[in-house]
């Protein structure tokens, strides 16, 4: 399900069009919260973005030690796919521009 | 208190619980089934051709009531985008949410002492899912904010939330079990 708006910012279209190979702009966050257990938070990035146990375990830190990780990239629709899949498992995650 | 559940060398998970453990787990379902239903636009039934559409509106506003709250946070800052976002999304988290309670439910239906529960790995991540909710709805109640807060320091034994303290915490104990099961 995609739930993306239908209005784009145009510049936004024509930015990307014209540099395809820019870095994507929108990102999965996910912020600490003191009831997930760390144990459950690796077993959820593990799960679900596939990440080895050593990547999920380092962004679980990162949650942990800073209050919150980008856990995944790319396109603004998968990126809502990400967070609702988080918001699925219980974790607090949210949908960010990359450089916002 | 025993381990409930193990990997057994089947590949699956089985668990077994005393009397007291399996009633408590049938009486928080139920209460998680009933705050699923609270605030919902869609109720219990959403309109099944709807539904089948993927063309059932969900709400736009955060729910009131805190755990509900919690179980579907804000996905942005902006907020016509996580109104649009909950609109389109909450209806199927609210499902998979009961969906998940209900299954676990119902594989503790008429459960006696001595039974064991046998979970395949879906049937067990479906579970971690469910006593996972549950965990962050009992935290609402206790008022757990931060990393250090420990319940058990700061609510009084005459509170009448102090039993949920230790609820909250054997919760926490299934969680760890499933996921060494899972994983280990």
């Amino acid at each position: 399900m995609s739930v993306a708006p239908v209005e784009v910012v145009p510049e936004a279209v024509e930015e990307t069009r014209s540099a395809p190979l820019e870095e994507p702009v929108w990102v999965t966050v996910v912020w600490n919260d003191p009831v997930n257990l760390m144990s459950y938070v690796t077993y959820v990035f593990m799960t679900y973005f596939g990440y080895s146990k050593g990547k999920a375990e380092r962004l679980m830190r990162e949650v942990h030690n800073l209050g919150k990780a980008t856990v995944s990239s790319g396109g603004r629709e998968q990126m809502e796919k990400d967070v609702a899949a988080m918001h699925g498992y219980g974790l607090w995650a949210t949908v960010q521009r990359q450089d916002g | 208190m025993l381990q409930p559940f193990e990997a057994h060398r089947t590949g699956r998970i089985v668990g077994a619980f005393t009397d007291g453990q399996a009633g408590l787990l049938r009486f928080l379902l139920a209460g998680q089934l009933a705050l699923l239903d609270e605030e919902d636009p869609l109720g219990a039934d959403p309109d099944p051709l709807a539904a089948a559409l993927g063309i059932a509106d969900g709400p736009v506003k955060k729910p009131d009531n805190p755990a509900l709250a919690r179980l579907f946070p804000n996905a942005y800052d902006d907020a016509d985008d996580a109104s649009e976002f909950r609109r389109l999304t909450e209806p199927d988290l609210r499902e998979g949410k009961r969906s998940a309670a209900r299954q676990v439910l119902g594989s503790l239906e008429g459960y006696e002492p001595g039974d064991q529960v046998w979970l395949d790995a879906e049937q067990a991540r479906v579970w971690l899912g469910a006593v996972n909710d549950i965990r962050l709805v009992l935290a609402v109640w206790l008022e757990i904010e931060d990393d250090d807060d420990d319940p058990f320091e700061r609510i009084p034994p005459e509170d009448e939330r102090y039993e949920i303290v230790a609820i909250y915490h054997w919760l926490g104990a299934v969680v760890e079990w499933l996921v060494e099961a899972l994983t280990g």
